[in-house]
């Protein structure tokens, strides 16, 4: 091809690439949610001289030009493919994948935050359970069963168990739960387990607490929702093979009252606004984080009473998103199960409108990520 | 606004260069004017009215220079607009750290302005610096136009992180310029290699060396990898953005000159500031190192001179005792060549010299990349294994697989084999000739959808020579 020629084609291409996505991002549609991301896009700002003048105009639409570009999942895509099999890079923003499981590095440890996080749980107990039984216990995340042996870096999981512990002191029975699993209890497209591969998560538990007896007879049926794609593979722009969501119901369920708090409104008349709803949710199946189907996804404070078990002690579980399909599992041993999350509510608020009585049992359940980063607990 | 944002590429320069060449010449520095001070309002629209009033006065006082050449009022008009100038420079880049250098020495109290920095206000002061002296000097000729001086200061491919364009480079261009299907394509190509450069190299480079800061995992092998990591993210940074600003300017019918030949090549560290940053060295050498007399001088004035160059340099880049540290570097290092090394080196084989500067140089970005002195002890302590670190570590290990290629392609990209080859292969005959040409369309075309990609998915974007 002649110089001449060269030029000429350069020039259209690149007037081409530059004309052709101004004019595509300006005539398509703006898109309100990347359902692959599992998170909203930003939508154009609004011009004001303020937010000119302070650049915040700018700024935002920089991210709304980022998001609302023409093919956007598509050109993820391509630079994931790129980077995987071109580049050789082992992970993309910390996601990797291996025989078709997705996961995400969590590296590297914050000592502090162990520290930290034993320190609030500390404060908890001796402010509001001088009388109640602790128990802590720890979720692995999934890297704990695949990233070494396929050389990804992880955490320093002995080190983590041993400062918590430490910062624990006597305050607390732990149960360990790192032997009642295994990489196949996770999803392959999701940082959570599957709620059907842990019932032995659920005995350990039971066992310590000394409620296996009530739990362990318990028949559950498997409900199979076909389709599920969790939030790493949403982070994972390469095509992966769907999975199944499986929730277990069982015969007892009938006799439980969930609630929820109503966040739009959570304080009515000097108590918690507490809203009756179910165990599962089948509807967010569809949103933005599918797991929310189990106890309806992220809420500062969820409320389980078992009329199955009437006179039972009850369960206090300061928890994160592990718990929402693993609890139910162990409702059967209790009169009422409530969770709570401290990183949507404060524990001063907490404690002004929880009644944590006497002789129950409390249990700090949290996965590794939270543990790494407690300053999310509003302690 | 970055030239690697998709603001920049797909909303700001197709309507600019489709303005361009819609508009007949006369009107074309209008275009590029109106273009320059929206790039500039769309990051500092306060600072706006700064860089127009610096732009009006160093057109003002060119033309009270011209009026009273010959006179000593000249000099006076020419001295008005080089204090004019710095004093602006001064009091928004360097005021806090003096007031911080007051209050650490004498225990006082002073509140710091905690003023915004204005983005690229060390390059258009120079730029408008070179403009008044070289006018006094009889080096430039007066511009009468205060559009053709203002698109000449604003002008957007060059406006916030160089190269530094001195206004006898472009004067003739400012009304005379050519424009051609040639320079359009060769200015594209430019600009997509240089979008390259930043975007698939300095970036993931970058990723590198965060992951490296936020490791608790050090080691020798680790802190080595860092060194060579900074060294080359700076370079590919820098260089890269340096090449957009060319290949913008190609598109538009101006002709910067280079800012970087291959600095990693050097054999000293003196061919090194030959290398890089050239027209920052340039700038240095002409109004400052010339005029106390270079090295036409006694020993001890012409180290004098080379003192006072290197902490400007360093103070340039940076108000703080790291980048002051960085400049004396490499004055001092200057110095000793001079004297002893270059005669020592000089009697061992060549690679010696070219290990001796490499290391020299990435010694420096450590010292650059900094915080505080302190760090940067730590760290080239670290590459000797200083504080008792490991010699590897599984991080170390981890990271050097994920980004051998990244490091591969920076390496050989640094040095002149690509180019080379690419000389070689083109000049092997018409056939040969005709295939490239194919080639290079596919390669740029390849690596301008790959850029988008990794902009749309991607989070580390900053350019590090904005904050200077």
């Amino acid at each position: 091809m002649k110089d001449k020629y060269k030029y000429i084609v350069i020039v259209v291409m690149f007037a081409t690439i530059l004309g052709g996505f101004f004019f595509g991002n300006i005539l398509a549609a703006d898109k309100d949610i990347s359902y692959d991301e599992r998170r909203p896009l930003e939508q154009f700002p609004d011009v004001n001289i303020d937010d000119i003048l302070s650049v915040d105009f700018m700024e935002d639409f920089d991210k709304y030009a980022l998001d609302q570009f023409v093919f956007r999942d598509a050109w993820r895509s391509i630079k994931a493919f790129w980077l995987y099999n071109v580049f050789g890079q082992s992970d993309n923003g910390g996601i990797y994948v291996v025989d078709g499981n997705v996961s995400k590095i969590q590296y590297p440890l914050k000592d502090s935050s162990i520290v930290k996080g034993a320190e609030k749980f500390n404060t908890l107990i001796e402010k509001y359970f001088p009388n109640n039984n602790v128990f802590y216990s720890v979720i692995p995340d999934k890297n704990y069963y695949i990233a070494e042996a396929n050389g990804y870096l992880d955490l320093d999981y002995d080190k983590m168990m041993k400062l918590l512990q430490e910062g624990m002191g006597d305050n607390g029975t732990y149960i360990n739960i790192f032997d009642s699993l295994d990489e196949d209890d996770y999803y392959n497209t999701d940082l959570h387990w599957s709620q059907d591969k842990v019932l032995e998560v659920a005995n350990t538990l039971a066992k310590a607490m000394g409620v296996y007896d009530e739990i362990k007879d318990v028949e559950y049926a498997e409900n199979v929702i076909e389709g599920f794609k969790g939030v790493y593979g949403g982070q994972y722009p390469l095509p992966l093979d769907p999975e199944s969501l499986v929730y277990l119901t069982s015969e007892g369920m009938d006799n439980w009252v969930v609630k929820k708090l109503d966040e739009k409104n959570p304080i009515v008349d000097e108590a918690l606004n507490m809203e009756t709803t179910t165990v599962y949710a089948t509807d967010r199946f569809e949103g933005t984080d599918p797991y929310d189907v189990f106890l309806h996804g992220a809420n500062p404070i969820i409320t389980i009473e078992n009329g199955n078990n009437p006179e039972g002690k009850e369960l206090f579980i300061f928890r994160d998103s592990f718990s929402s399909s693993l609890s139910p599992l162990l409702v059967e041993g209790y009169s009422k199960v409530t969770l709570i999350d401290l990183r949507y509510i404060t524990a001063d608020i907490m404690g002004q409108y929880i009644d944590f009585g006497e002789n129950n049992d409390v249990l700090f359940l949290y996965g590794t990520a939270v543990l790494n980063n407690t300053s999310l607990l509003k302690v | 606004m970055l030239f690697s944002s998709i603001t920049f590429l797909f909303y700001f320069l197709p309507v600019v260069i489709l303005l361009y060449f819609a508009v007949p010449f006369k009107a074309k520095n209008f275009v590029l004017f109106l273009a320059s001070i929206f790039f500039y309002f769309w990051g500092e629209p306060v600072y706006s009215l700064l860089m127009l009033f610096t732009i009006t006065s160093g057109y003002v006082h060119g033309r009270l220079i011209e009026k009273y050449r010959g006179t000593k009022a000249s000099k006076t008009w020419m001295i008005s607009s080089v204090v004019i100038s710095l004093a602006l420079l001064g009091v928004f880049k360097y005021t806090d750290f003096f007031i911080e250098t007051i209050n650490g020495v004498v225990g006082s109290d002073l509140d710091p302005l905690r003023l915004a920095l204005p983005i690229g206000i060390s390059f258009y002061t120079f730029q408008t610096l070179s403009y008044t002296i070289d006018l006094y000097r009889g080096n430039a000729k007066v511009q009468k136009s205060w559009l053709n001086f203002a698109t000449y200061v604003s002008l957007f491919p060059q406006l916030i992180a160089g190269p530094i364009v001195r206004y006898t480079t472009v004067a003739d261009q400012l009304t005379v310029r050519k424009h051609s299907m040639e320079f359009v394509a060769q200015g594209s190509s430019r600009f997509i290699i240089g979008l390259a450069k930043k975007v698939l190299i300095a970036n993931l480079l970058g990723e590198f060396i965060a992951a490296f800061k936020d490791s608790a995992d050090q080691s020798v092998l680790f802190f080595w990898l860092y060194a060579i990591a900074i060294s080359l993210h700076i370079y590919f940074d820098f260089s890269g953005y340096s090449d957009m600003a060319i290949g913008l300017g190609k598109i538009f019918g101006f002709d910067f000159l280079e800012n970087f030949n291959y600095p990693f090549i050097s054999k000293n560290v003196t061919d090194f500031w030959r290398r890089w940053h050239i027209s920052l060295g340039t700038w240095f050498k002409d109004y400052v190192y010339i005029p106390l007399g270079g090295n036409r001088v006694t020993t001890m004035r012409w180290i004098l001179n080379i003192a006072v160059v290197w902490f400007l340099t360093g103070f340039w880049h940076g108000a703080g005792w790291t980048f002051i540290t960085w400049g004396c570097y490499f004055g001092v290092l200057l110095v000793l060549e001079k004297f002893f090394i270059t005669k020592f080196l000089a009697k061992l084989p060549k690679f010696v010299s070219y290990i001796y500067t490499v290391i020299i140089i990435m010694m420096s970005f450590i010292i650059f990349d900094a915080t505080t002195l302190k760090g940067a002890l730590g760290t080239i302590g670290g590459l000797f294994g200083a504080g008792g670190v490991p010699l590897i570590s599984q991080s170390a290990i981890y990271y050097l697989k994920s980004y051998s290629l990244i490091f591969v392609m920076a390496i050989v990209g640094a040095t002149p084999i690509p180019k080379y080859l690419y000389n070689k292969i083109n000049q092997s005959g018409e056939t040969a000739k005709n295939i490239m040409n194919i080639v290079e369309i596919l390669f740029v075309g390849s690596l301008f959808i790959l850029i988008v990609a990794y902009l749309i998915d991607g989070s580390f974007n900053p350019f590090l020579y904005f904050r200077f």
